[in-house]
């Protein structure tokens, strides 16, 4: 009897570390919960991230009107829009950029035909919540708003220099039930422009 | 009579010569060198006992271009000390001539400038450190045995770098 409680006994001890193990990820970004937010486009509209949780994802792009970067990603960024919008795939852009306005937000998302909601995010509260520092930077959130892809768009401003479709392969990865196979990356870009503190 | 003229006429198209238009600062020629893994790593581990300031911006990016004159003036009133200053720009290579060199001309600069040679962004910002987010300006600080000392991104004013290079070479 002793010999079975200690056998147990020693079971228990040896399995607890890999319970406990199976809760802990390596890679704290995979498990990283974005927060919801609601913020208005440029016609007054309210949109909230939680409007949105029953998309297969979300993609949260913080973009800018005046950095030369983002407005190279302008037409891919319409076009990815275009292309992933019938696949339940939600789309909003952001733009924290304490120097655009509201007007030249709408003028921008009208001029590159934007079919996506671009919300104004007065004093970067979504941006510092987000740790956004560039744009474009790009968050691509389930319906649980855990963040399954951070970084670029692709990895070139110039589109006949690019490799790695970066955005477009997180996508397909998810709506093929995959794991994103490449969960983070970096770019340069503008630095969003703050509020002083 | 004759030399009279001939002295005359050579006086007058020195003066027509002198008066073409002159380049904003004709003693300055700026060099920028394509700096990939190889010309970077040799830059930051050359010290020869000096610091390196090494600011990262483009012509693109309004906080880096609105920053630069307050490097220029900390390389000159660091002159001194024994700090080396450079920059590298992230502009698109064709855009050297252009863009880049009359930047850095218009801002009367001594010190040595590069420009990204790297064939990908992420190669660059992996290369200087795997923390930066890939937002410029960037300014890194190594010390003479180029160990990187000092990561401040965003645009920083004059006195924030000179409190930061008087803490480091005190």
């Amino acid at each position: 009897m002793i010999r079975k409680i200690a056998f147990v006994l020693l079971f228990a001890l040896l399995i607890l570390p890999i319970n406990n193990l199976s809760a802990f990820n390596p890679n704290p970004d995979e498990l990283k919960k974005a927060e919801n937010f609601t913020l208005t486009d440029y016609n007054g509209k309210g949109h909230s991230l939680s409007d949105y949780k029953n998309s297969k994802a979300i993609v949260v792009m913080f973009i800018a009107t005046q950095c030369p970067v983002s407005n190279d990603y302008n037409t891919r960024m319409a076009k990815i829009y275009e292309d992933y919008k019938s696949k339940d795939i939600a789309f909003i852009g952001i733009n924290s950029n304490k120097q655009e306005s509201v007007d030249e937000i709408k003028k921008h998302s009208t001029d590159n035909k934007f079919g996506f909601p671009v919300l104004k995010d007065n004093d970067n509260i979504i941006a510092n919540k987000y740790e956004a520092k560039v744009t474009p930077e790009v968050f691509v959130l389930n319906g649980k708003f855990e963040i399954l892809y951070h970084g670029r768009i692709d990895d070139s401003r110039k589109v006949a220099e690019i490799e790695v479709h970066d955005l477009r392969s997180t996508l397909d990865e998810i709506l093929a039930s995959k794991k994103v196979s490449n969960p983070k990356t970096k770019a340069f870009g503008c630095s969003i422009k703050r509020v002083s503190k | 009579m004759k030399p009279f003229f001939v002295i005359l006429l050579f006086s007058f198209l020195i003066l027509i010569g002198c008066k073409g238009e002159e380049p904003l600062n004709d003693s300055i020629i700026i060099e920028v060198k394509t700096a990939g893994e190889k010309e970077l790593s040799d830059l930051i581990n050359n010290r020869n006992g000096k610091y390196l300031f090494l600011n990262i911006w483009a012509t693109w990016c309004l906080p880096c271009v609105e920053e630069f004159p307050d490097i220029v003036k900390l390389s000159v009133n660091y002159k001194s000390d024994k700090i080396d200053f450079a920059s590298l720009s992230i502009d698109y290579i064709e855009d050297k001539e252009n863009k880049v060199i009359p930047f850095l001309t218009k801002m009367n600069t001594t010190f040595s400038h590069f420009i990204n040679g790297f064939k990908k962004d992420e190669a660059l910002i992996n290369f200087i450190n795997k923390e930066w987010s890939g937002a410029v300006p960037l300014t890194v600080i190594y010390d003479s045995s180029g160990k990187q000392v000092a990561m401040l991104e965003g645009a920083h004013t004059y006195d924030e770098f000179a409190d930061k290079l008087n803490t480091l070479i005190k």
